[in-house]
């Protein structure tokens, strides 16, 4: 069996984690629900107790991402500087501040998405205080030189060399061109491979990048485990209290809506399985920060298609069971759940075709029959008319209800660790501006009905919002396969012996 | 980001042979002709085996909801009878992926969705594991499959056919086709077990999947996936009488066809050598060097050595001194580890998955790709830390820094009871006394700096380095390595601290000392053929 994908994917519990204390309200996955508090200059400080072996998860959410990145040229930049937050202050050297995380035995890392950046450190319980001196001091005195940015840049081309042999960097990034024309979800997080080359001349953009964007007003600390919110609140207002600062607000170019799809053929020079990916332009999680019943509504149309997602492509659904177990034309079926967006984002689909029972496996060129259009269509085919019966409202009630229960037993069996608490709420605090929005969720997938369901799929799963991005292994007619070049043409300026 | 798996001692004895030659800190000069030849298999000799054990049961019975099953055979991909590589993992995949009892696997997987319930195989070297996970409102319908799945299993042909498609698919397709990082891990393995057990990927390998069938899949299962292979786990809120259950229903694995353990050969020491994998369309070249190590975790100096792989590269963090020296100083790659034995990271977290214990390990670096414009000075360097910070070993400033990170790090490690009870089953295969992380922590706080660094020359011998790279132009990069040719470091920023600047310049004419005779291109698609 497959292990479940679904990080993200929320249910709707009643059954607790452990036993809520006798004066604190049930909260469907955690023993109390979150404690928030607001600090004057605008940080958000939110702790969840959670039973622990001595250990805390202190979690920084920035919400700036590569969602921000609307200058041309400069993709790839929000992750870029995730990097460059390891490299300390003038107090605290990097080096010095590499000391102080090992001598805590600290886990301390970091990961950037299209919508946020998040600063993960799991660490004893017992050295709480000392996390919040660490942060504080970096979060609001970050300090590097040139030399050290042109050095870290390197490490982030080695970041795209390790995702470059893999066909899903290709692929994804295609796919996002494809289905965004103006906004700047249209480039990946990692960036082009052009704009990480340029990368080293950018030292100046990211010092100003970093007054820009890391601000206190939208930035949040997720504390989970063994924690008092009092105490917790006391040090970072002592830590944090003088950060001054407010987010700037670039333009994000509204989106088109679709009208008529796309599709784009990739040519992949090493051994592959054909595979196709599907993207549906989907809506905003929580209709773009909207209010009130506007507000409920997108949520619901957000777990409408989150439970549509499941009945048409989890491991027990008809297509899956048809396309995979019975006439194995795929290898693989799957879609990715952890996609939350603040502005209208995609509704992911990905496959892999089972190469033709002829393909000459150590040749160089694979014949013409593996990966053809018409093995493409049949999928794509096959995939759009199951989309067409949620939609069409065929779908029994037993199956959502069992989508339902899969979704809030799977949240209870994954939701383990301080660090998976602090990453779920970080997730839904970004898309949905607000820890709030976890629980806000959870309603909405508890009470979406049928309907629903099938209106969401009617909307959004439909031919004219569809994207979709083919890779195969080069065939004779594609032409010889190009050369291979360095990662970066030449060297950027600098260059120092 | 950013930063982005012995029994009794006596039957580990047998299995070792004699010690491999030890450390000299100079690399011997090397008799070309000698050493060139492939080691000759000799497939004539019966195969010895261990006896038969009996299962054995660890509960961790606690409050959590979650209800983790752990059952673990004794048995991997080295137990794979040649000409049908693959046949551990393909048998232990149609378990789970396949229908068993009353239930095709279209109903099995219905059965199981709305309770999230997982059931999950993965084999090694060495070992199977089948993990069940499932809240405990559902203890009782979980187990009834799991039990199905392990006892009664269909094999159905049709489940046989799909799963042996993706097994080709994944082998000759994606891991030569998608991931340069693991096919350079594998071809190490390749290096470091020439001949030997371990030197096909748990996948197998073509020759081996085009022979396997469905009888062949039956007769492994019925002879490895014995009672008396088995250790148990049980973690969680789960009812009681649930263990009783679990071992009287193991038991009923057992027969007369059920076989112990081969005793492995000593691995081959054919001096020191270059694969390079040529792959056409690499941008940049992924590394992966190692030597084969007598110490495992019974071993006393074992302590020491994950004390020492961890100041040289602890895995995914910026404590080593290759991550510090080769991305951290030099912008180089992405990351740059170093470990004491075979190391799988369990899905997003950068912490060690259980069930990869093997009886002979390995002590590996993993460069991760380097641009090719700077790969001959990144070997370079790594081959140069490789062996002289193994002959110098650490300061006592370097040990007492990184005894304090370790002493905080591992403990992460034993976050979700699932895992802890995957490492608590780990400690049966190598008979310790203490479990494993509680038997470390104990020893680093006795061990000296002069004891670390004595193990390290002890155990780890940089004349049979071997090196595997995956590459383009693969000849090309053989070529310019044999000729020793100069490579500066070209740093990104304007101005280089001195004492960087002075190891660049060492690095940069380095003399790796493998001479061209002793690299072998082989085309990425031809890995694995047999």
């Amino acid at each position: 069996m497959r292990a479940s994908t679904l990080v993200l994917a929320l249910m709707l519990a009643s059954v607790a984690q452990a036993q809520p204390a006798a004066d604190a309200p049930a909260h469907p996955l955690f023993p109390r629900p979150p404690e928030t508090t607001r600090l004057p200059n605008g940080l958000t400080v939110v702790s969840v107790p959670w039973s622990t072996p001595g250990i805390v998860a202190y979690y920084t959410l920035v919400r700036v991402g590569s969602r921000d990145e609307v200058e041309p040229g400069h993709s790839g930049f929000a992750h870029l500087f995730e990097h460059m937050m390891f490299r300390g202050t003038e107090a605290m050297p990097g080096p010095a501040y590499e000391e102080r995380i090992q001598a805590l035995g600290a886990d301390n890392n970091a990961y950037t998405t299209r919508d946020f950046t998040l600063y993960t450190l799991t660490a004893p319980s017992a050295s709480l205080s000392e996390l919040v001196s660490i942060e504080a001091e970096r979060f609001q005195r970050l300090h590097y030189d040139e030399d050290v940015f042109r050095t870290e840049t390197g490490a982030v081309q080695g970041e795209y060399a390790k995702n470059a042999s893999n066909p899903f960097l290709p692929m994804w990034e295609a796919i996002n061109e494809l289905a965004f024309t103006r906004h700047t979800y249209g480039h990946t997080t990692m960036g082009y491979l052009r704009d990480v080359c340029a990368m080293p001349t950018r030292f100046e953009y990211s010092q100003r990048f970093f007054r820009r964007f890391y601000t206190p007003d939208d930035t949040t600390l997720v504390v989970v485990g063994d924690v008092d919110h009092a105490e917790l609140v006391r040090l970072v207002r002592e830590a944090y209290g003088r950060w001054r600062g407010r987010r700037d607000q670039p333009r994000i170019p509204v989106e088109p809506e679709p009208t008529q799809g796309g599709a784009r053929h990739l040519v992949w020079d090493a051994p592959t399985p054909p595979r196709v990916w599907m993207a549906y332009r989907g809506p905003s999680f929580d209709g773009g920060h909207a209010r009130g019943a506007a507000r409920a509504t997108a949520l619901r149309t957000t777990a409408a298609l989150e439970i549509a997602k499941a009945l048409a492509f989890a491991e027990p659904s008809p297509l899956y069971q048809r396309l995979v177990v019975e006439e194995r034309k795929l290898l693989e079926l799957a879609s990715w759940t952890n996609d939350f967006t603040r502005d209208p984002g995609l509704f992911l689909v990905t496959s892999v075709l089972a190469p033709s029972e002829d393909r000459e496996v150590a040749s160089d060129v694979s014949p013409e029959s593996a990966g053809s259009a018409a093995d493409f269509s049949a999928v794509t085919d096959a995939i759009q008319s199951e989309l067409a019966r949620i939609a069409a409202g065929e779908t029994p009630v037993e199956r959502i209800e069992a989508v339902r229960s899969n979704l809030r037993y799977g949240m209870l069996t994954q939701v383990q660790t301080p660090s998976d608490v602090a990453d779920l709420l970080a997730n839904l605090a970004a898309a949905g501006g607000s820890v709030t929005a976890l629980d806000e969720y959870l309603a909405a997938l508890a009470a979406v009905t049928p309907e629903e369901i099938a209106a969401a799929a009617r909307r959004y799963l439909v031919p004219e919002r569809r994207f979709v991005v083919t890779l195969a292994e080069r065939r004779t007619s594609d032409g010889p396969r190009p050369e291979a070049a360095p990662l970066c043409p030449e060297p950027t300026a600098g260059g120092a012996r | 980001m950013t930063r982005s798996n012995v029994s009794l001692l006596l039957l580990a004895l047998v299995g070792c042979g004699p010690s491999l030659p030890r450390a000299t800190g100079e690399i011997p000069p090397l008799d070309v002709e000698e050493n060139v030849q492939d080691v000759v298999v000799d497939t004539t000799t019966p195969i010895e085996r261990e006896d038969l054990g009996v299962a054995q049961l660890v509960e961790a019975r606690s409050a959590s909801p979650i209800v983790t099953i752990r059952v673990v055979f004794d048995v991997g991909s080295a137990e794979d009878p040649e000409g049908k590589e693959g046949l551990a993992r393909l048998a232990a995949r149609l378990r789970v992926e396949g229908g068993a009892g009353d239930r095709s696997y279209a109903e099995l997987v219905r059965a199981l969705y709305p309770m999230a319930g997982t059931i999950e195989a993965s084999v090694s070297r060495e070992q199977t594991a089948f993990v069940g996970r499932v809240h405990r409102d559902h203890v009782d319908a979980f187990y009834a499959i799991f039990r199905d799945v392990l006892t009664r299993p269909r094999y159905d042909e049709r489940d046989f056919e799909r799963l042996l498609a993706r097994a080709k698919s994944a082998l000759s397709l994606e891991l030569r086709g998608s991931d340069d990082e693991t096919l350079g891990k594998e071809l190490l393995h390749t290096m470091l077990y020439e001949g030997h057990p371990y030197g096909h990927p748990e996948l197998g390998t073509e020759r081996g999947l085009d022979a396997i069938t469905r009888a062949d899949v039956l007769d492994f299962g019925a002879r490895f996936h014995c009672g008396g292979r088995a250790v148990v786990g049980l973690a969680g809120a789960y009812p009681e009488g649930l263990a009783a259950r679990v071992m009287e229903d193991l038991a009923g694995l057992d027969s007369e066809r059920c076989l112990g353990r081969r005793v492995l050969p000593t691995p081959a020491t054919p001096g020191p050598r270059v694969w390079l994998a040529d792959k056409p369309d690499a941008q940049s070249v992924a590394m992966s060097l190692g030597v084969p190590l007598e110490v495992t975790r019974d071993h006393p100096d074992y302590p020491a050595l994950t004390l020492a792989a961890a100041w040289l590269g602890a895995h995914r963090t910026f404590a080593g001194y290759l991550m510090s020296e080769m991305r951290g100083k030099r912008g180089l790659n992405y990351g740059d580890y170093a470990y004491a034995e075979h190391f799988e990271q369990e899905g997003w977290t950068r912490f060690p998955a259980p069930h990869t214990a093997r009886r002979q390990q390995y002590f590996s670096f993993w460069i991760r790709p380097v641009p090719r414009e700077k790969a001959h000075f990144a070997l370079r360097f790594a081959v140069r830390s490789f062996r002289e910070q193994i002959t110098r070993g650490m300061t006592q400033a370097d040990f007492e820094r990184i005894r304090t990170f370790v002493d905080g790090y591992f403990a992460l490690y034993l976050q979700t009871e699932s895992r802890a009870l995957g490492f608590a089953v780990d400690d049966r295969f190598y008979d310790t006394a203490d479990p494993w992380l509680q038997g470390l922590r104990a020893a680093w706080r006795e061990l000296t700096v002069e004891q670390v660094n004595a193990a390290l020359r002890r155990h780890v011998d940089p004349a049979q380095l071997q090196i595997a790279l995956v590459t383009s132009d693969a000849a090309a990069f053989a070529d310019q390595l044999a000729s020793e040719t100069e490579s500066p470091m070209r740093h990104a920023g304007a101005t280089v601290p001195d004492d960087v600047r002075a190891l660049d310049e060492e690095v940069a004419r380095y003399r790796i000392g493998i001479p061209r005779e002793r690299m072998r291109v082989i085309p990425a698609n031809e890995l694995f053929a047999r």
